[in-house]
């Protein structure tokens, strides 16, 4: 539900809108400016992905909008004076147009941190009124600001300082103008959050879905700045609803008067499609390969097909729908079309690799792996060989663990371990001596995990620490055999990969480094008996 | 020269397929580990004078021999026919600085020592001797401890071996080959 306010905004929007709309690339030349930056002022901490998001609309406005390349003046992390200059260039174009006759549409894009006076661009501040007098003043037919102001927060970093000081209410009220339009990321009483799950702020990217035709309401083959301001306030509040921060409003001001609806983009002209099939739905991700980077997130209903403008490539559509996770690779050829189905081409993934970054995913992992490992070289050792002990540095390796997710890639828990050396033998002029040993390791562990949607395979680290026994076995000529046992302690890393093509596990391999003092002999030296190993096993989510 | 020339043609034979003292190829002595125990003796080296104990090494199960009292010796005789040219004599010695214990050669077991080491001060660190050494009818390996102090031996063996330099031992000559090492 759209607030009154900007629902009546919105409907004065189109009550004045002209039979025909304005075109980007005939009549209407299009020019754009789109500021990204990431560094904060004093007090505020660096942002990850503002200039990522203003790449991200210059290359829709590019690829979909008629935006030649030259027309957009791309800024990434600005001086105050750089914007103020790339806004002027823009305006000597868009005057030349009106001194040709020619209509022209001015599109301003800025994300990054803001107060209630000024953009904050690093160290350099871009005062508000000064921002003001250039997009009034422009020379254009119409002017579309969209403002992504933010400042940052914890797990989503917050846009906005206190919501008294939002840029975006504030800078709305004074932007008020005939021909100018002003979509804002969020509300005069709310924050504006980034998402580390889509790599952008929730604001800019679901905008930037809309654009590329998931906002085409009418499927008129464009997208109106009315569509994409609808798609982008249903969709970040829908995405926002949930996070810590809490709901994030976006809001749109209009004052075109008569010069019809605005189309932003031009989906239908895109050289590549991809078609969610009618009959599809659940909640959808979109990922360009090899890159992994989001292209889309949507929640689709069956009924309507829904058609998104891409770049020729190769994307992994994922598709969920309950407890059902869908995995489906496309290729999609310049001029090509690739519908997605949920079923031709497609395969069925455990939910728990979909849900690695979520909150609802599945919260223990288990792990069972045996493999080989080579002893440490130590004194002790030597000591061995000094006596004429002949073994080898091979070593069987057993380690386990269960870890409880407590972040959406950081788990803890605990971890055992046991450890068999190589035996170890002298001969004599009656039966060989032999000696062997094991160690047993038991302690708290960590584990930080790369979990992306959709991803099977996972890279993890992990790392423990705790207590160890040792136990040794020495059998003379005789055949008499003694027993020793250590207590100690022990530390281990380890690094590795785990693969999960079932719902509830698959198999992992790793590297393990563990270091174990826990074995003496009597003369003084200690055996490290951990060292380096290889492991592979199972790996349980539960 | 001759009869040593005569006594090397004599048993280049048995030399050509000499096994050793133990059956191990090329070893010299028995029960170099110090494992064989007859009662408080050891079965395979004989105490000449003075009092031994079996004491653990790195391990309690694994023991080696320790030198007793102000004047203590074992001996072993090797091989009775032994074609060496060149011994290396080893052992991982335990022995405090006011002891000293020394490493005695008697070739063609006739009683005069014809040839003496000293094994040095030691914290159960392997030492070697390399010692060339002239055709005999037999070694007697001789170690005896004098003055206080701890003397701990174990795994001590002697072997053919290669690699000696010098003037070859003979019986009751001098040498200036032997040495320590690692």
């Amino acid at each position: 539900m759209l607030p009154r306010p900007l629902l009546a905004l919105v409907a004065a929007a189109i009550a004045v809108a002209a039979p025909r709309a304005a075109r980007a690339d005939d009549d209407l030349t299009a020019y754009a400016v789109v500021v990204g930056s990431n560094p904060g002022g004093a007090g505020q901490a660096e942002l990850r992905f503002a200039e990522d998001d203003a790449r991200r609309v210059a290359e829709v406005l590019r690829e979909l909008g008629g935006y030649r390349p030259a027309d957009i003046e791309l800024v990434l992390r600005p001086e105050p004076a750089a914007v103020l200059a790339a806004i002027d260039r823009v305006a000597a174009r868009a005057a030349a147009d009106r001194a040709a006759g020619r209509r022209s549409l001015v599109f301003f894009y800025y994300s990054g941190h803001a107060r209630a006076t000024a953009l904050n661009l690093g160290d350099g501040e871009l005062p508000l009124a000064g921002l003001r007098e250039r997009l009034l003043t422009l020379p254009s037919t119409l002017t579309v600001v969209v403002l992504d102001a933010c400042q940052s927060g914890a797990f989503s970093r917050v846009k906005g300082t206190a919501p008294a000081a939002d840029f975006s209410f504030n800078s709305r009220a004074r932007l008020d103008a005939s021909g100018i339009a002003v979509l804002a990321s969020s509300s005069a009483s709310e924050l504006s959050q980034e998402s580390d799950l889509l790599g952008s702020s929730y604001f800019t990217h679901h905008l930037v879905v809309g654009l590329r035709g998931a906002g085409d309401g009418n499927h008129d083959g464009r997208v109106s700045l009315d569509e994409a301001y609808r798609y982008a306030y249903h969709r970040t509040l829908v995405a926002t609803a949930a996070t810590a921060v809490g709901r994030q409003h976006v809001s749109l001001e209009v004052d075109l008067k008569g010069q019809g609806e605005v189309a932003l983009t031009y989906p239908e002209r895109a050289s590549a499609h991809l078609v969610l099939a009618p009959a599809l739905a659940g909640d959808i991700l979109v990922e360009r390969r090899p890159a992994e980077a989001v292209i889309a997130e949507v929640h689709k209903v069956a009924g309507a097909p829904l058609r998104l403008a891409v770049a020729p490539g190769t994307y992994r559509v994922m598709v969920r729908r309950g407890d059902a996770l869908v995995r489906c690779p496309v290729t999609v050829g310049d001029g090509g079309v690739a519908t997605i189905d949920g079923a031709a081409g497609c395969d069925r993934v455990p939910l728990v690799a979909a849900a690695g970054k979520g909150a609802g995913g599945p919260r223990w992992q288990l792990d069972l792996a045996v493999g080989l490992g080579q002893e440490t070289d130590d004194a002790y050792l030597d000591r061995l060989r000094d006596f004429e002990y002949d073994g080898g540095r091979v070593a069987g390796h057993l380690t386990s663990s269960a870890l409880l997710r407590v972040h959406p890639m950081v788990s803890v828990g605990g971890e055992l371990g046991l450890t068999a050396s190589s035996e170890w033998t002298r001969g004599t002029d009656a039966e060989p001596l032999t000696f062997a040993w094991w160690t047993g390791t038991a302690g708290a562990a960590a584990r930080g995990a790369w979990n992306r949607p959709g991803a099977t395979l996972v890279p993890f680290a992990q790392a423990g620490a705790g207590l160890s026994i040792g136990r040794t076995r020495f059998r003379d000529d005789q055949g008499t055999t003694t027993r020793d046992t250590f207590l100690g302690w022990y530390l281990a890393a380890a690094a590795g990969l785990a693969w999960t093509p079932f719902d509830h596990g698959g198999f992992s391999i790793r590297a393990r480094w563990s270091h174990v003092p826990v074995i003496d002999n009597l003369l003084g030296d200690t055996h490290d008996a951990g060292g380096v190993s290889l492991l592979t096993g199972v790996h349980i989510v539960l | 020269m001759n009869r040593r020339l005569a006594l090397s043609s004599l048993l280049a034979a048995a030399a050509a397929s000499q096994l050793g003292a133990d059956g191990c190829p090329g070893q010299l002595i028995d029960d170099r580990g110090f494992d064989l125990w007859c009662g408080d003796q050891l079965c395979s080296w004989q105490l000449d004078r003075g009092e031994i104990a079996r004491v653990p090494t790195w391990h309690r199960g694994d023991d080696g021999v320790a030198l007793l009292g102000p004047d203590t010796r074992i001996s072993q005789r090797g091989s009775p026919y032994v074609l060496a040219t060149c011994i290396r004599f080893t052992t991982i010695a335990h022995v405090d600085e006011a002891a000293q214990v020394t490493l005695d050669l008697d070739l063609d077991l006739d009683g005069v020592i014809d040839h003496s080491e000293r094994i040095p001060t030691s914290d159960w660190a392997r030492i070697t001797f390399l010692l060339p050494v002239e055709p005999s009818r037999g070694i007697d390996f001789q170690l005896t401890r004098s003055g206080g102090g701890e003397v701990v031996l174990a795994s001590t063996g002697a072997e053919l071996a290669d690699g000696c330099t010098g003037t070859p031992i003979g019986p009751r000559a001098t040498v200036d080959g032997a040495g320590v090492g690692p």
